[in-house]
């Protein structure tokens, strides 16, 4: 394999690695979210909401630099 | 054509025997690569934000509810260890009113903070239990006696005045 094609593969791996943290995170923030509607509890939803949707932008900001 | 044979049976002969069982033909086979599966995670980040998001917004949108002043029972009727349910503050808001061996009342909302299952009155162990995840709860209290719930149930204010019970306030908002 040539340099250029391990260096890609690198930053695709890193870029993935990342990725699923985040994406962890989030979920967890939604099954949070989703118990503390059920029960009622809505003090927390739109601070679990902005951070999903800045969690959100992060992903998507490192998918682009994947794209082609 | 002969020297064709002689090298695939030469090929069938090197390839272990697990290779002609599981045989992948990968020019056939469509895989995932990791540039698709990262750019699937990302969409259903997405995914999770709008969620996340529509929920705060469908839970802005209930606003306060009023908690009115309701006549639930005379004191008469219920007896000690036992139940009666109602509906509070409005209808479809299921509540439970409990007597205890003292004489003294407690209500609670019925609604389960786990995952909204209705909470019943299991009088053998003079606990409130959620059929759905084995939630118990504190009769007097309302607070979480083991399960999974992470908060107790709303406790309905009470009062009584003339021999009747009234719900005042609290309850599921």
């Amino acid at each position: 394999m040539r340099p250029a094609n391990q260096t890609r593969l690198w930053v695709i791996d890193g870029v993935l690695m990342f990725v699923i943290v985040l994406w962890t995170v989030q979920l967890f923030l939604i099954i949070t979210g989703l118990d503390a509607y059920l029960g009622g509890e809505h003090s927390i939803l739109w601070p679990a909401a902005i951070s999903s949707i800045v969690i959100a932008a992060l992903c998507v900001r490192l998918v682009a630099y994947i794209r082609d | 054509m002969t020297q064709c044979k002689k090298e695939a049976a030469q090929a069938r002969r090197q390839d272990p025997h697990w290779k002609s069982d599981f045989s992948v033909d990968w020019d056939r086979t469509s895989y995932v690569t990791r540039r698709e599966f990262t750019r699937f995670l990302a969409l259903g980040s997405v995914a999770m934000a709008a969620g996340s998001t529509f929920m705060a917004a469908r839970a802005g949108m209930k606003g306060s509810v009023e908690h009115p002043r309701i006549a639930v029972t005379p004191v008469d009727e219920v007896k000690p260890r036992g139940f009666k349910t109602f509906e509070y503050p409005s209808k479809g808001h299921h509540a439970i009113l409990l007597r205890h061996e003292d004489g003294s009342f407690s209500a609670f909302s019925q609604r389960c903070p786990h995952l909204g299952c209705s909470v019943f009155y299991s009088e053998h162990s003079d606990k409130l239990e959620c059929p759905c995840h084995e939630g118990f709860f504190d009769v007097h209290s309302g607070d979480v006696l083991a399960g999974p719930p992470q908060r107790g149930l709303a406790v309905i204010e009470l009062e009584i005045v003339d021999g009747t019970i009234y719900a005042v306030s609290g309850g599921e908002a």
